[in-house]
């Protein structure tokens, strides 16, 4: 009886709305980062050293990094960073434990985390509130492995970090060169 | 039992499908590490199959491919996620029994002699689940607003949490494997169905020929797919056909036991030479 009355009480009200939601019409961009787990290698060996492959879909904005432990993914202000898991083998479990940021960038990003509705899938979401510094935010991945007690972390840190400036090096005058014509072009 | 191979090919897709080719766009993963496949996280992947004890137990490796989109919804979200809202409403609906306790008995028993309430099912949904305003179903997908909503407006915005119309590429798909190792006959692929979540219904296996030995290349063929405008301005499916070059080493090189400063004869470590 109490538990039908709990249910008619949080039917009547909304839910509660975690505190750092991008207001709706502020996201200039998603970008989704892919952890792929080799968890049985990581179990195996006790490190995620060789067992933690990096993706993002920014790759044309330049994030670097892609299939390694250690991914460099371009945001901008504005911009929402989402991080989901898979598994290599399809039955071995691996859940996003935490987003290790250190609290010095707390002004840059806000963290959440939550579930995609009705699965236990889950993912993290980072909302850029500023324009990140030259060096980026550097962030470290911890992950829940099999049935092991204790959360597996990254051995290296990834990184958020701002579009890389575009440096056209200035092309130098050679004034003396004359320029080729045709048949000089044809002879080469 | 043979050695289970999956090899996790990931594609950006978007990335892909504007410069029509998969190179810079792809990455394979598989899960031999610890037997000696190499370039993992990279475009080539070599991945190591070893045969040393085919002769004692007969069950082959099996290869699994798993085409991935980074970006798209991860692969382990059960394919009610995708449903519509009237359709969630109809999922949460009350069954007939519980409505019409007159003609249908209210407590029942399965077949194994658990009571089962047919009130307040537990497979069903209490209530009719509210979509995540959270929510993000695609990375940079394009809301699209729909023919006749276009037409008026004239235009589209970038995704949004919350939306529910987002524009995503599906996982793309594998429509052929050949190459060497197929005309070798060192792997004979084909298609096949489940209906694990997983794989979403179909998947691609090899099993190997453990009487060859060496380094083969094969080819897959991936379909990617995507929606864009036609001339009128409609929204259409299409798809582009992209393939991708990958490689098996097979080899009886495991001289891997409870003795490792002990080195047997028999067991040799050069295999991977012979066909390279």
């Amino acid at each position: 009886m109490a538990r039908a009355a709990r249910s008619a009480e949080t039917a009547a009200k909304p839910a509660p709305k975690p505190m750092p939601a991008p207001k709706p019409g502020s996201v200039r961009q998603a970008t989704n980062v892919m952890a792929l787990v080799d968890v049985v290698g990581a179990l195996g060996s006790g490190t995620l050293a060789r067992s933690l492959f990096l993706f993002d879909n920014n790759r044309g904005a330049g994030s670097t990094g892609h299939g390694t432990g250690s991914l460099s993914t371009v945001a901008q202000q504005d911009d929402v960073v989402v991080w989901t898991t898979m598994a290599l083998e399809c039955e071995a479990f691996a859940r996003l434990q935490l987003v290790e940021i250190d609290s010095a960038y707390a002004e840059y990003v806000a963290l959440d985390a939550g579930a995609f509705s009705e699965t236990p899938e889950v993912y993290w979401l980072a909302t850029i509130l500023k324009p990140l510094p030259v060096d980026g935010v550097p962030y470290r991945l911890s992950y829940r492995l099999g049935s092991a007690d204790v959360p597996y972390r990254a051995v290296v840190e990834s990184r958020l970090v701002p579009p890389p400036v575009a440096v056209a090096p200035p092309i130098p005058a050679q004034p003396d060169e004359p320029a080729l014509d045709p048949s000089q072009e044809d002879a080469k | 039992m043979g050695q289970q191979l999956g090899i996790v090919v990931l594609i950006d897709i978007p990335a892909a499908v504007e410069s029509n080719s998969l190179a810079g766009n792809i990455w394979l993963v598989d899960n031999g590490g610890w037997d000696g496949s190499t370039g993992e996280g990279s475009p080539d992947l070599v991945c190591a199959i070893d045969v040393t004890d085919a002769q004692l137990d007969p069950g082959n490796a099996v290869l699994n491919w798993i085409p991935i989109g980074i970006g798209t919804i991860p692969i382990n979200i059960p394919q009610t996620f995708f449903l519509y809202d009237d359709d969630r409403r109809a999922l949460a609906q009350r069954p007939l029994p519980a409505l019409h306790q007159g003609i249908f008995p209210v407590r029942i028993r399965n077949l194994v002699g658990d009571e089962v309430n047919i009130k307040h099912p537990g497979h069903l949904l209490k209530e009719a689940p509210r979509a995540d305003p959270q929510m993000l179903l695609s990375a940079q997908g394009f809301v699209d607003p729909g023919t006749a909503r276009f037409k008026r407006t004239g235009e589209s915005r970038v995704a949004q949490p919350g939306d529910q119309d987002l524009v995503y590429y599906p996982d793309p798909a594998i429509l052929r494997i050949h190459g060497e190792a197929l005309d070798a006959g060192v792997i004979y692929p084909a298609q096949y169905g489940s209906p694990e979540m997983f794989s979403r219904g179909l998947y691609w296996s090899a099993s190997v020929n453990p009487n060859l030995l060496g380094l083969y290349r094969y080819t897959i063929e991936i379909a990617l797919y995507y929606s864009r405008r036609d001339a009128d301005g409609r929204v259409v499916d299409d798809w582009v056909i992209l393939s991708h070059d990958a490689w098996i080493k097979i080899s009886t090189g495991a001289p891997r036991n409870g003795f490792p400063a002990v080195t047997l004869d028999l067991v040799s470590n050069d295999a991977g030479a012979q066909g390279a």
